[in-house]
């Protein structure tokens, strides 16, 4: 199967070769890396503002061009995560972390190298387990049950202690806050309406409104608190950097490339996980398994290579329970689905065998786009400084109009950016005592899939064999179960290691 | 008072909250989530003031944080107005208005004619490329307001 995927991917690899599909993929490259790197402008919101445009276009230069636009934005929010610590979807949370460190150390072009020769190789290896192991993985995902994606979202639960916050348990107790943000709306089994204090607040809040203010509204407000300070300009240094240097660093840096590329392609394959979890899971494992683990959160590459590697190496991935089963691996997928279905495209066999020069050419771009989101993201590196260069106040100004329309833009609703607004106002306040962002946001994003698996498994072992066997027995289960004990266990020794280690300082 | 113990302190606080609206709801069966999140919180909460006090004396508290309200609250005023403001006026009109009071209120130098008009340049200049890209190019609604 393996053998006949790949001569199927060669013999329709030139059909992406021609002027007006290069074009295509040339356009959608660089808008979605452009619109990537402006803040609340999600792989989501990318896809589905572009669908409207390839309604007059044939199949293939369509898939073409949403592909292309997928894969750019997750690459592009990374350059607002390095430069503004303000990510630019989801899939970016991590890159934050360590790449804003570097960034306001003059370390903004080698943070952007990292960052896209990283994606590079995460892209790559996304696709080409697309392209090569289409058919076995997606028999391994349909083994993910609710019990499965329970523990997986508990996993990502226990990672959230080491995200950010000056301690595990603060890390953790603001993923709780999220995971409570989360559930606010309707109940997704009873239907009974859940802490709707406000009109506001009805549909429930908005991941990406609740994104865009938890990341970009403090950090306006942080930037103009100093805006008059000195010459308002952003007091960053800037030094040049050269490529080769850069690569060098990537390639010895092969554990957090490897670790981040593995977790990537494994998360991208579970329905429903999506990118964001894939770049936290691997920076946190990354940071677990680094000889330079206490820099990570400073500026260590290390960070930065095994995030933006795992949430490029979700993205071909992601596409295989898709493709095969019509079940998308991430809410981009699900938009692109859409995608399919307007031009008469059904996921399932017949996508392989009747459509096969669509969707052979449509997986052969997306193996081009890397090459191409490579070159353009390393020419936006050269010009990083142009953006580090801009006073904060106009930073500041450009950010709140652009989180603002990120907000609105999402249901067209004017109540997405008041939440967008007040979230960002409780962050920036929750922010000075030494709370993060990113647990809140990763606690909002898990909550659902693990309240709705709970309840899902909750209903199936009911009638079956029990909760506990339900959600304690089975190798699956056993491994994630063993997974969530041991990266709690080592964030907690973590914790007492580095209490014990001030009292001994003091 | 430092700060972790208001982290912890707050944390508590919102945990009992929300566990007592979970249990008092008319379908409790509905908060049976939300009611395992609040435990969860409210343990971590006795977690981090434990902490706090277990740590040896001596050792470094984060003091409290202070905060530059002079500075913050015009811009806190201009976010919540921006919402009515772009059902009332319209978005883009909103957004250069907005965008234009932030690099007026927080920019460093003096006010001059050459640096207000400067300043009015720029704002135009990124409400037009915003306006090309995303409601010609990209055609996303948004509120019309009296102008646009």
């Amino acid at each position: 199967m393996q053998a006949s995927s790949a001569v199927e991917f060669i013999q329709y690899l030139p059909e992406v070769i021609t002027p007006w599909r290069l074009t295509v993929l040339t356009f959608g490259t660089i808008g979605g890396l452009l619109l990537g790197a402006a803040p609340g402008i999600s792989p989501t919101l990318a896809v589905a503002l572009l669908i409207p445009f390839t309604f007059q276009m044939e199949p293939a230069a369509a898939l073409i061009l949403l592909g292309a636009a997928y894969s750019g934005t997750v690459a592009g929010g990374a350059v607002s995560a390095i430069l503004l610590n303000i990510p630019g979807a989801p899939a970016n949370i991590a890159t934050t972390l360590d790449g804003h460190p570097l960034a306001t150390r003059g370390r903004a072009a080698e943070a952007l190298h990292y960052c896209f020769l990283s994606s590079f190789v995460g892209g790559l290896t996304g696709v080409l387990v697309l392209v090569f192991f289409t058919p076995p993985l997606a028999q391994f995902a349909l083994r993910f049950g609710p019990s499965h994606l329970f523990w997986v979202a508990i996993l990502g639960v226990t990672v959230i202690g080491s995200l950010g916050s000056d301690s595990v348990f603060k890390g953790l107790l603001a993923g709780a806050v999220g995971l409570w943000l989360a559930t606010i709306g309707y109940d997704p089994v009873l239907g009974e309406e859940r802490f709707v204090y406000s009109e506001h607040l009805v549909g429930g809040i908005n991941i990406i409104a609740a994104l865009v203010g938890l990341f970009a509204i403090p950090q306006v407000l942080t930037m103009l608190e100093t805006s008059r300070n000195a010459d308002g300009l952003d007091t960053y240094g800037l030094e040049p950097h050269r490529l080769l240097h850069s690569v060098k660093v990537t390639i010895s840096r092969w554990r957090s490339l490897a670790i981040g590329s593995v977790v990537g392609t494994f998360i991208g394959l579970i329905p429903g996980a999506g990118g964001q979890i894939a770049g936290l899971v691997a920076y946190d494992q990354a940071r677990k398994l680094s000889h330079n683990r206490e820099r990570f959160g400073q500026g260590e590459p290390e960070g930065v290579i095994a995030a933006e590697s795992a949430n490029n190496a979700m993205v071909g991935p992601s596409l295989v329970p898709l493709l095969t089963l019509g079940v998308p691996g991430s809410p981009t997928a699900a938009v692109l689905l859409g995608g399919l279905l307007i031009h008469g495209l059904f996921p399932g066999t017949a996508l392989f065998t009747l459509h096969a020069q669509v969707t052979w050419t449509f997986i052969g771009s997306l193996l081009l786009g890397q090459v191409l989101i490579l070159a353009f993201g390393l020419y936006v590196s050269r010009h990083s400084r142009f953006v580090m260069r801009v006073p904060k106040h106009y930073i500041a100004a450009a950010v709140t109009v652009l989180a603002v329309f990120g907000a609105y833009s999402v249901q067209n609703s004017a109540s997405d950016v008041i939440v967008m607004l007040s979230l960002g106002t409780a962050m920036y306040f929750a922010a000075k005592f030494g709370i993060s962002a990113a647990p809140i946001v990763l606690g909002m994003i898990l909550g659902p899939i693990a309240e709705t698996n709970y309840v899902q498994g909750k209903l199936i072992a009911e009638v079956g064999e029990g909760m506990t066997t339900y959600f304690l027995t089975g190798p699956l289960n056993i491994i994630l179960i063993g997974l969530c004990v041991m990266s709690f266990g080592y964030s907690l020794f973590s914790e007492l290691r580095g209490n014990r280690s001030s009292s001994v300082a003091a | 008072m430092n700060a972790d113990r208001v982290t912890g302190s707050s944390g508590l606080v919102l945990a009992v909250v929300l566990y007592w609206l979970g249990s008092s709801a008319s379908n409790p069966d509905a908060f049976l989530f939300p009611r395992l999140i609040s435990i969860g919180m409210g343990l971590l909460s006795i977690a981090i003031l434990v902490s706090t006090e277990r740590r040896t004396t001596g050792t470094s508290h984060p003091a409290l944080p202070s905060f530059s309200w002079i500075t913050v609250i015009p811009v806190l005023l201009g976010f919540f107005a921006y919402p009515w403001a772009m059902e009332t006026m319209g978005f883009y009109l909103t957004a250069f208005a907005v965008f234009l009071f932030i690099v007026s209120l927080y920019a460093p130098d003096p006010y001059s004619p050459k640096a207000i008009a400067k300043r009015v340049a720029v704002s135009a200049a990124f409400i037009s490329v915003i306006y090309a890209i995303f409601a010609l190019l990209l055609r996303v609604q948004t509120p019309q307001g009296i102008l646009i």
